[in-house]
């Protein structure tokens, strides 16, 4: 018996400790490019079943731990639950056709979806199905709002907030962003780079391959980046958020109760700190009467390092590793697509640059409220 | 007159009009929530007296803390200058919390942990007749050098903790 609670007292501790954002966001990323390298190998329906199994059985097993199931059992969090299964099955559907598909495109055959004439009137086949998606969708909401209590909280209160004050599930993802950015960039700049840059794609990307049929060997690059922004970047922190983020927004391990005594979080400095040289943060700024390029020459770091980041490397790759999809966008199209691409890397970078570094912000222009 | 067409655009023009004119009040909002913006906080040498680093928090809800520091008498904003979120006191890390995205600040209020890129705001503190006066009209911001003003802090000897 002593053996066994010990194996079981390792395993939360262990998984305690995998569960830092910097380690689950690796864990996933791995398991993203390994997923996207043997996608024909582990999408076969038999294999697949098997992972979903595992999952399943990982999941129940974690969920007889009182402390874990009282943070994923909130009325809020059965979306959230929803989503991770609906995001499995989609991804492996799309991958087991793709993979179906690139088998057939090596044999020489045309995409599944190519050969079935499976063409019907929109009226009243599509409108009598979608009628019935309408009232099945209805009566599931109505049955789950008639279940479940909607989570309400306390009436707002001048001198108590909430704690940890979190958005609705679908922005938590935001929230956990905004640790990492100053708001107007989480909040405003990358919400609208998100969005034009989804608008841009069509005028990107005008490979006619892949259009009406999944395949991933024809279209590695699009597929890859898609997964990769979808699932580490918007998936990933709303999980993260949701699940190991408690008191005063600390990261908890998802077996550590939401104690709001625990240890303080890394105190943090910027990048122009760091290269200058500590110093009392109180004398870092400078006065309204200072000349106005001393904060500019206090940030050159950061400003250089972003410099470099966003004009230099997208310059080198077009030289070295995409010169061929430079040739084939043309100047214009590959500039735009390589700062959109340059923008979403930005932010893994700052927030590995947040893990280990404990670097705030590479550019702290504080006094203009100018922070990246 | 009194066609479709007739009645349509009228309606159209009318609901129009007023819903151009609603969009002043729609950008006013119902609450005011203006905390006072001038309050008496007691007799100077009642403050003299408390040991260092304790932070009064009877004037939370007009949104400021007072705190003993080691060099005189402060009075923090109580909104996070990362989003504006209403931060906690928590005496156990001496460190004043942010719930919505985990800053946190010392007592001096500088900021220390999470994305908050500047310290607290510093609400004007002045003495008349041995009374101290917070005045939220008037906020000093220490990235901007403002700390070294006369009006940021009401010196004190560092002996009163002796």
């Amino acid at each position: 018996m002593i053996a066994e609670a010990w194996t079981i007292d390792s395993l939360r501790e262990g998984s305690n400790w995998l569960a830092h954002p910097a380690r689950v966001m690796t864990i996933c990323a791995i398991g993203l490019v390994a997923g996207l390298w043997w996608y024909r190998v582990w999408t076969r329906p038999r294999w697949a079943a098997l992972l979903l199994g595992g999952l399943l059985a990982v999941v129940t097993l974690a969920g007889l731990d009182p402390v874990l199931r009282d943070k994923v059992c909130r009325p809020d969090n059965l979306a959230i639950l929803l989503l991770v299964l609906l995001l499995c099955f989609f991804v492996w559907r799309g991958l087991r056709q793709a993979a179906v598909n690139d088998d057939r495109a090596e044999r020489g055959e045309p995409p599944f979806e190519a050969g079935a004439d499976d063409k019907v009137l929109t009226w009243p086949h599509l409108v009598f199905l979608e009628l019935v998606a309408l009232v099945a969708c209805s009566a599931f909401l109505v049955i789950w709002s008639l279940l479940v209590r909607a989570p309400l909280e306390p009436p707002a209160d001048l001198e108590t907030v909430l704690n940890p004050a979190k958005a609705p599930w679908y922005f938590v993802g935001l929230q956990e962003l905004l640790v990492y950015f100053d708001p107007w960039l989480a909040g405003v700049v990358l919400p609208v780079v998100m969005v034009v840059g989804l608008s841009a794609l069509p005028y990107l990307d005008r490979n006619p391959r892949g259009s009406g049929y999944y395949t991933l060997r024809e279209r590695p690059l699009a597929v890859s980046v898609f997964l990769a922004a979808f699932i580490l970047l918007w998936m990933l922190p709303i999980l993260v958020g949701t699940f190991l983020r408690g008191p005063n927004w600390t990261l908890y391990g998802p077996f550590e109760p939401w104690d709001p005594h625990t240890e303080s979080p890394a105190e943090l400095v910027n990048l122009s700190a760091m290269v200058w040289g500590e110093r009392s943060e109180m004398e870092a700024g400078f006065g309204a009467e200072a000349a106005l390029w001393r904060p500019v020459v206090r940030e050159l770091p950061g400003i250089v390092l972003l410099g470099f980041y966003f004009l230099v490397m997208p310059w080198v790759l077009s030289r070295t590793a995409w010169r061929g999809l430079r040739e084939r966008m043309g100047s214009v199209r590959y500039l735009v697509f390589s700062v959109l691409l340059m923008g979403m890397g930005l932010v893994p970078a700052k927030m590995l640059l947040r893990w280990l570094l404990d670097v705030r912000y590479i550019v702290a222009l504080t006094e203009w409220s100018l922070n990246i | 007159m009194l066609t479709a067409a007739g009645v349509g655009w009228t309606a159209l023009t009318l609901g129009g009009t007023v819903g151009v004119l609603g969009v002043p009040r729609l950008l006013a909002p119902n609450v005011t929530a203006e905390p006072e913006v001038l309050v008496d906080i007691g007799e100077l040498a009642g403050y003299a007296q408390v040991s260092l680093g304790t932070v009064d928090e009877r004037f939370k809800r007009q949104g400021f803390w007072v705190v003993r520091l080691p060099e005189g008498l402060v009075a923090l904003s109580t909104s996070c200058t990362h989003l504006g979120c209403l931060l906690n006191w928590d005496d156990r890390d001496g460190r004043f919390k942010c719930p919505c995205h985990g800053s946190g600040f010392d007592l001096a209020g500088v900021n220390r942990e999470g994305p908050a890129p500047r310290p607290l705001e510093r609400l004007r503190v002045t003495v008349e007749d041995g009374r101290v006066i917070v005045d939220g009209r008037r906020r000093f911001r220490g990235e901007r050098g403002e700390w070294g003003h006369s009006e940021s802090m009401v010196r004190l000897e560092p002996s009163a903790e002796s």
